[in-house]
């Protein structure tokens, strides 16, 4: 038994109260989206997903304060995709990674010279490292504020300023580059 | 779009961009057998696509090696249970496994660790098969585990297991939809169980005593609000937390609900679990507290500290004593402990922090001993946030 002093409206979505059943259903499009962004593959961010949700659904306990729920379940996906990213682009992941099932390749067209800047800055976006990927995703589109990404990936404020600054000046000069 | 845009326009196409990513990363929640298929066969380290390099055969070679190397001198790997009858008593602790089960979707909980409280070591001895579990406690001898089963899904029980034996047995299941089992306790003189359920998330809490020879009977809470973290006290009456209207009180009972006498009231704040020490004479408590926004490295809710708190029985007008604190730690207070040593010199308490200098950063919740006359602590290992319990020698 625990109690919370806070504002409890968010019981709708409590983990207990739902079931896992339940939980996974309301939040895995949201959770899968985060992954997915940071991770750039959708096998990789069901993986990373998949053990995220197991992790909360275990330290369920945990959460005393339901109207946290939100940012605790992206603080622990988005933990859970920066490993599962990091993990791929290790030497051992690319050791166990395997080549592809099929056999023929496509014809590349380079598309390049008809890419537009939203498509150069979308592509500059997958480019950024998994760390710097998720501060602008949990910063520039899931609105925390810089002290809240601090909290939810666990590194220093002064950390994430520096992984928004160098994700800009990357983005910045893929946009110049493009426009040569 | 000019590459030498101000930071906010930039940040505008960066957000319309990553919109547009946003949209085309979704897709459908797998079902939850398809979750529990791949829980299944998940490898741990790497879900494989396609046809394996070959050089892959020289990497598994050396990742078998290494496992057995890891097997042989202990890793941190989730291991079944382990029983060590030294002279020295033993904390039991509890690693994260999630494992398909036959009787549900998915069944959630742990192995169990018998932990060497001085340095952190485990052997392994014996192995109970069903110990999926949340919170747990010996019996008074030592000679019998009493743990909460989980169930994805359904409501929990409680199950009890004796070292050597091949099967745990269930003991008692929560009828309640939607029940949890918390803080099951042994009475000193290993007759009654007495734990607490939970309908939903805080909806209704009852304190219930098991008796592993049949039956069992929910004590009557009166106007109290909710009621938890039971325990007993040497002359067996019930120590627990009761919260009024407003606040909390740590108080004890009957066992039939009657001669209620607070210890001590919080009428504001939330205190964790408390544990009276084995001479009846302190009650140790864990307690989150926010600390000021201004300190550098906190986040917008301000520091949290969880702390290990003591009360001297017999002056319950003193302020708590602060035995042991950990800055930077978790949101609730209720993770795992206190629990007493049976000589009453230490504390093991399950404590949550974020952990930015691990690699990958992530949470740890650690196993620590807290030495009750310095405050000095042991990390004992990784745990997850269930109740650690000392196995008395048998």
């Amino acid at each position: 038994m625990s109690i919370t002093t806070q504002d409890e409206s968010g019981r709708a979505d409590s983990i207990a109260e739902a079931g896992i059943e339940e939980f996974v259903a309301v939040h895995y499009d949201r959770l899968i989206r985060l992954a997915t962004l940071v991770c750039r593959d959708q096998m990789d961010s069901a993986d990373a997903v998949q053990s995220g949700l197991e992790q909360a659904w275990r330290k369920r306990h945990t959460l005393r304060d339901e109207t946290r729920l939100k940012p605790w379940l992206d603080r622990i996906i988005v933990r859970a995709a920066i490993r599962t990213s990091r993990r791929r682009g290790s030497l051992l992941g690319q050791l166990l990674r395997g080549r592809p099932s099929v056999d023929w390749i496509e014809p590349i067209v380079d598309e390049r010279p008809q890419l537009d800047l939203r498509q150069a800055l979308r592509r500059a976006i997958l480019d950024l490292s998994a760390d710097q990927r998720a501060v602008v995703v949990l910063h520039l589109h899931l609105g925390y504020s810089v002290d809240e990404v601090a909290d939810l990936v666990g590194a220093p404020r002064e950390t994430i300023r520096s992984r928004l600054r160098l994700a800009r000046t990357h983005l910045r000069d893929s946009l110049q580059e493009t426009e040569r | 779009m000019n590459p030498t845009m101000p930071d906010d326009r930039l940040d505008a196409e960066i957000r319309l961009s990553l919109a547009e990513l946003w949209d085309s990363a979704g897709t459908s929640a797998p079902s939850l057998d398809d979750m529990s298929r791949r829980l299944s066969h998940r490898t741990g380290v790497h879900r494989w696509h396609g046809v394996p390099n070959p050089a892959v055969i020289i990497a598994l070679g050396m990742l078998l090696t290494a496992a057995i190397g890891f097997a042989i001198i202990g890793s941190s790997a989730p291991r079944p249970v382990v029983v060590v009858p030294g002279p020295t008593p033993s904390i039991n602790s509890t690693t994260p496994s999630t494992m398909p089960h036959a009787n549900g979707p998915i069944a959630v909980g742990s192995w169990f660790h018998l932990i060497d409280p001085g340095t952190g070591s485990s052997s392994d001895a014996d192995r109970c098969p069903d110990c999926w579990l949340g919170d747990a406690d010996w019996s008074p001898d030592g000679s019998t585990l009493a743990f909460v089963r989980t169930y994805a899904g359904s409501s929990d029980a409680l199950w009890t297991w004796s070292p050597g034996a091949d099967n745990a047995k269930r003991l008692w299941t929560c009828e309640i939809a939607r029940c949890s089992i918390e803080h099951p306790s042994w009475s000193p003189d290993g007759h009654a169980i007495v734990l607490e359920t939970m309908i939903g998330m805080f909806e209704d809490t009852d304190l219930v005593i098991v008796h592993p020879a049949g039956g069992s009977t929910t004590i009557p809470k009166g106007s109290l609000r909710a009621v938890g973290y039971p325990s007993w006290t040497p002359d067996g009456r019930i120590l627990f937390t009761a919260y009024p209207e407003d606040g909390a009180a740590f108080a004890t009972m009957e066992q039939d609900g009657t001669d209620m006498r607070i210890i001590r009231e919080f009428p504001t704040g939330a205190p964790g679990p408390a544990a009276l020490s084995p001479d009846g004479r302190s009650i140790a408590y864990l307690q989150v507290t926010h600390g000021p926004k201004s300190e550098p490295g906190i986040g917008p809710q301000g520091q949290r500290k969880l702390g290990l708190w003591l009360i001297d029985v017999s002056r319950t007008g003193d302020p708590p004593r602060l035995l042991w604190q950990r800055k930077n730690c978790c949101v609730g207070a209720g993770t795992g402990g206190p629990e007493w040593s049976p000589d009453g010199t230490m504390i093991a308490i399950i404590a949550i922090q974020p952990d930015p200098s691990s690699e990958p950063p992530g949470d740890t919740m650690s196993l620590v001993n807290v030495n009750v006359t310095t405050g000095d602590s042991l990390v004992l290992g990784h745990a997850d946030p269930y109740m650690p319990a000392w196995r008395p020698v048998p």
